[in-house]
């Protein structure tokens, strides 16, 4: 009789095609629209320039130098901004109506004249600060050692620094984490699977569960084929997301495959107790609990950071009993241990949080789950 | 009708017949009844009732959808439970069933206390809801084959099963046809097969016609009968007085939760006042004739609206006739005259004031 | 007006799903904008200090003292022990952004012109961790020319430190330019919050009614089927608004005083119209989609991935030319721009108004267009599904 339950079940899921669609490739097409975004952070090769307008002060064309570092810095294709020489009243218009990030004000010292604070703004005054530190570099050293050559000097200070051990390359990229949040969110959302799968099974759930119920097989057997057929498909489902980042969009997961598939398989059970949860202890129409699960998986993927990276990392601080029973920020946590540590101890910590959590799901479902009469139904 | 014709079969053979007939006419027709009855106890032997339910009660809320309630089925009957939309039908299957809880009462099946764990009871009940309870997602034959196997776990019984199960509603051509796809009243024979197929030896059939077209009506009646040709004990629920008629030997009505009337339809129609109802539609009538035909015995009651006469008779015999005559006598001619016997309507009325069927 | 009518009636099976989206959303908002106030280290602003771990494996020597004590001014520099365990858990949970470590000798390698090299701990590519980097490169650079140039180690580090004093003044015009900007942050994610909410509820409802309607339809209808979707838009018009000033009455709850000017004002007109065309939009997926369950799905996909690439959660500046065209086809786009537009205007001019104000009819027009693009594939699918004519 459970091979009979299983296999029925199974074809069930199978053939609500809508269904299944939305829940395996609704992650998918997140995490392509992430990649989309993400994808300019980490080449730093594009970058827009910006405008800013000069005042033709004295100063100003007395130093040539300068003059010639603006030059440099404005043309070609990697060029930082675009400048014009102005008066100030005009400078100062074009700043409030953001036509201009800065204007630059060459008294004795540059002044930058900005409206609003931003990394266009940093960006100018790291290179005018630079101007100035190097200028006073030049002059000290020339000063003190006349016979050496300017153009000498240029050539060892622009020459390529090796400040630095050889680059891990690996396993210490920025992005990387989002996509750890959207397999813990993918996670959690399937739990709709199990959710249906049980509430099929309920008397007051419609007369398929009447009939159900009211038939001689041990509803323990109901229950654990249900969920075991529920359990590869939400499985599965889990899986092509991560073949999908992994080989597709080359997000970086780290080398131990098999923790990686350990975590997730975690994280499956977790999301069925989810859905056995959500299905007993929540009266109301289907409509209602989906969109319990829903709303849930999205507090918690926002807690884990998922739209806000910082927000994880308040929350480990501030709040961290929090950070341990969301399984989203668990399952992020272990996968990013997995990527960034070579010992797997803070994974294992993190998937027992995750077993401990499905535990108490299941203990508060379980006297729901057994047969019983409704009040009304 | 059958006893109609019987009746005047027994009347001229009085003449003829040897003395154990002529003697008492009355006893005679006792007699008869007597050996018809022997013929019924030699098809259905009185046994312990299979379900008791006794002095149930069950409230929701403010209302009180059984009101101590009590109900036995026998071995091998149709039972029709019979009464009006809310009267608590659904309700007591329901209990019956062990999906909802009672507050007071006791219910037995098999001769054994019901609860949602017993298994045993449960793999011998077989179910038709009202609402059609079968997955979309599964063709006609997954979908009996996977209510079938939540009681057989045998594959080749199974399988023979569910065969057996499709021939009796009669769907074999539509095995690989997805629910969605089948008429109504496919789709009810599909619910019935689901329901049946493992077999079982109490079968609860609750307003399983409801919205059904007549001929697909008619093949569940049918194939309900059959059923119970074959053993099956049957509790079959409606506000259809038609099908009750048709199909149950006995007949219990059920009102806000209580039991009205009991027995079979025979029986009940006899407790009640009316026998007969007769329309006659006139051609003309003048008021004397009419005065004349109201005088008739055991005229209950007789109204007339326009060309039309409603009479209605008590119980009794001859009635018929002395209306005819007298018609012929005055030379009443009419264009159409039409009897009707009491039905569980007129019954259900007399006793509660209500129609079935609102 | 019937429709009008049934339609709370519907929507009232929904109140529990709707309630509980409005207050899970009014709650991420809130906690949004109390906690990007307090972040220190989000991508989005620019100035923050990094907090830096440095350890010193060199013992005492004035090149390291100096290279440390300047350090510490740029950043907020913490003690940690030279445990690899440590420093990584460190890095991990974000405690440090950064972690260099002078190895031993390093002091009189450096000086003596053999390249040593410091080992550092970051996560690669984030601000925090590119800032620290720069600063110890700008160091070293310097002192290793005035090293080439054959100073002495007092001068080398005195130069190198008077010379990296040198600094630009920056002159802001106005100081209230940075509250207003973190407040198009904020109103950057109701982009989410509406998107999510009405097009879940939306969805749901529509569906709802399509069903029930259809069997009416069947019994008695005279009146026309655009009738019974605008009265059925109306209803919808009447939920957003109500959700719309939720939202914007939990915005004035938690910055009073930056609303009631004229950036506010802009901030109200930009998210309303905004709102309305969220509204028109998902009408238009409530007319399509036919699974309830596809319902939620398509409320996420659609409210986390524009916001994603429209430049909610990750900003404009930052994203590629090629995610800025895919995202300019939807109204979010242009919804944050204003915000950010608005966020930098100072004084109304109609200078800064026209592109505000070019931007707030675009969001409309992709509204109108939702709208008869829904009317559109309702008469399509009536006469598909149909051979008669029943209106």
């Amino acid at each position: 009789m459970f091979w009979h339950v299983f296999v029925n079940q199974f074809k069930m899921i199978i053939r609500r095609k809508e269904m299944l669609f939305w829940v395996i490739f609704f992650p998918v097409i997140l995490a392509t629209f992430f990649n989309l975004a993400f994808s300019n952070l980490t080449t730093q090769e594009q970058f827009k320039s910006f405008n800013i307008a000069v005042i033709e002060t004295e100063n100003y064309q007395q130093d040539n130098n300068f003059q010639g570092l603006l030059n440099q810095l404005s043309t070609g294709k990697n060029k930082i901004f675009n400048y014009e020489i102005s008066t100030e009243v005009v400078a100062l218009e074009k700043l409030n109506n953001n036509e201009i990030t800065a204007y630059l004000n060459y008294q004795d010292k540059i002044e930058i004249v900005v409206n609003d604070n931003n990394s266009n703004v940093s960006i100018l005054k790291g290179i005018i600060d630079n101007y100035y530190q190097t200028s006073s570099m030049f002059t000290t050293i020339i000063s003190y050692r006349p016979f050496l050559e300017s153009e000498e000097l240029m050539t060892k200070f622009n020459s390529p620094s090796t400040f630095f051990q050889g680059e891990e390359s690996k396993n210490t990229d920025y992005t990387v984490i989002y996509f750890y949040t959207l397999i813990g969110m993918a996670c959690l959302y399937s739990a709709s699977f199990s959710m249906f799968a049980i509430n099929r099974l309920e008397a007051n759930s419609g007369a398929k569960g009447a009939r159900t119920s009211v038939s001689s097989a041990p509803k323990y057997k109901m229950i654990l084929s249900s969920l075991l057929a529920t359990f590869i498909i939400q499985f599965i489902s889990l899986l092509v997301l991560l073949a999908y980042l992994i080989f597709i969009l080359k997000i970086n997961f780290g080398n131990n495959l098999n923790l990686i598939l350990l975590v997730c398989f975690v994280g499956t059970i977790v999301s069925s107790m989810l859905g056995i949860f959500v299905s007993t202890l929540f009266k109301g129409n289907v409509e209602k609990k989906t969109g319990i699960i829903i709303g849930y998986t999205m507090v918690c993927s926002f807690l884990a950071g998922m739209m806000f990276i910082d927000m994880k990392y308040i929350v480990a601080d501030k709040f961290p009993i929090l950070a341990n029973i969301n399984p989203v920020n668990l399952i992020t946590d272990s996968l990013y241990a997995i990527y960034y540590y070579s010992e797997p101890s803070r994974v294992f910590i993190n998937v027992f949080f995750l077993l401990m959590f499905a535990f108490v799901l299941f203990l508060l479902s379980i006297n729901s789950l057994r047969r019983k009469r409704y009040d009304s139904i | 009708m059958e006893k109609e014709t019987k009746k005047k079969v027994t009347i001229k053979p009085k003449k003829e017949t040897k003395k154990k007939v002529t003697i008492k006419p009355k006893k005679e027709t006792k007699k008869k009844e007597t050996i018809k009855s022997k013929k019924e106890i030699k098809k259905k032997i009185v046994k312990k009732p299979i379900v008791e339910i006794k002095n149930l009660v069950k409230n929701y809320k403010k209302v009180t959808a059984l009101d101590d309630f009590n109900l036995e089925i026998k071995e091998g009957e149709i039972l029709g439970l019979l009464g009006p939309n809310g009267s608590g039908k659904t309700t007591c299957i329901n209990c019956l069933l062990s999906l909802i809880t009672f507050d007071k009462g006791m219910i037995k099946i098999f001769d054994k206390e019901m609860s949602p764990e017993a298994y045993d009871i449960k793999s011998k009940i077989g179910v038709i809801f009202q609402d059609v309870a079968v997955f979309n997602e599964l063709t006609v034959l997954e979908n009996i084959d996977y209510f079938c196997g939540l009681y057989i776990s045998d594959h080749k019984l199974r399988k023979q099963y569910v065969e057996e199960a499709v021939k009796f509603v009669g769907l074999e051509e539509f095995l690989k046809f997805r629910p969605k796809q089948l008429s109504g009243g496919l789709l009810r024979r599909l619910n019935i097969a689901c329901g049946i197929a493992h077999k079982p030896s109490l079968i609860f059939f609750d307003e399983p016609t409801v919205g059904v077209d007549p001929q697909s009506r008619n093949k569940i009646l049918e194939g309900i009968k059959e059923l119970n040709k074959k053993g099956a004990t049957i509790l079959y629920t409606t506000h259809y007085m038609e099908e009750v008629e048709q199909l149950c030997d006995r007949i219990v009505i059920i009102d806000k939760g209580k039991e009205i009337a009991n027995g079979s339809k025979q029986e009940l129609k006899e407790k009640i006042k009316i026998g007969e109802k007769v329309t006659i539609e006139v051609l003309e009538i003048n008021p004397e004739q009419y005065k004349k035909i109201s005088k008739i015995k055991n005229i209950l009651d007789i109204e007339q609206i326009g060309n039309t006469i409603n009479i209605v008779f008590k119980n009794g015999n001859h009635n018929l006739d002395t209306l005819i005559d007298l018609l012929k006598a005055e030379d009443i001619k009419y264009e159409r005259f039409f009897s009707e016997r009491p039905t569980l309507n007129d019954v259900f009325l007399e006793m509660t004031g209500k129609e079935l069927r609102d | 007006m019937t429709v009008f009518k049934n339609y709370f009636k519907i929507a009232k099976r929904y109140m529990f799903t709707i309630v509980l989206y409005i207050v899970i959303f009014l709650g991420i908002s809130a906690i949004m904008s109390i906690a990007s106030n307090s972040s220190e280290s989000n991508m989005y602003s620019s100035l923050a200090k990094p907090t830096i771990g440095i350890i010193n494996n060199d013992g005492k020597s004035i090149f390291t003292d100096t290279f440390i004590e300047y350090l510490n001014e740029k950043t907020n520099v913490k003690d940690i022990d030279y445990d690899i365990s440590d420093i990584k858990d460190a890095i991990f949970y974000r405690k440090l952004d950064y972690v260099v470590v002078i190895p031993k000798g390093y002091a009189f390698s450096f000086i003596n012109l053999n390249n040593p090299q410091l080992e550092t701990y970051e996560i690669k590519g984030s601000y925090a961790s590119v800032y620290p980097k720069l600063l110890i490169e700008q160091f070293l650079k310097f002192s290793k020319l005035y090293a080439e140039s054959g100073f002495g180690v007092n001068d080398i580090v005195n130069n190198t430190i008077e010379d990296l004093k040198q600094e630009v003044e920056i002159k802001p015009i106005e100081k209230e330019t940075e509250e207003l900007n973190l407040l198009a942050v904020k109103f950057n994610y109701l982009n989410y919050s509406f998107l999510a909410i009405l097009i879940l509820i939306i969805s749901l409802i529509t569906n709802k009614f399509k069903k029930e309607n259809l069997k009416r339809r069947n019994l008695a209808s005279s009146k026309p089927f655009s009738r019974i979707n605008f009265e059925l838009f109306l209803g919808h018009l009447v939920l957003t608004i109500i959700v719309w000033i939720i939202f914007m009455l939990l915005m004035i709850i938690m910055h009073k005083s930056q609303m009631f000017n004229s950036q506010g004002l802009l901030y109200i007109m930009n998210s309303f119209v905004f709102a309305i065309t969220a509204l028109a939009l998902s009408f238009f997926i409530g007319n399509i989609v036919k699974d309830e369950e596809a319902a939620g799905s398509l409320a996420n996909v659609v409210s986390l991935g524009t916001s994603f690439i429209c430049g909610a959660f990750v900003p404009q500046i930052l994203l590629g030319d090629f995610v800025l065209t895919i995202a300019k086809l939807f109204p979010s786009y242009y919804f944050i721009l204003n915000n950010e537009l608005i966020g930098k205007t100072n004084s109304i001019s109609w200078v800064t108004f026209s592109p505000i104000l070019f931007n707030l009819i675009i969001v409309f027009v992709f509204g109108v267009c939702y709208y008869l693009l829904t009317i559109l594939f309702n008469k399509i699918n009536l006469l598909k599904k149909k051979g008669e004519i029943y209106d």
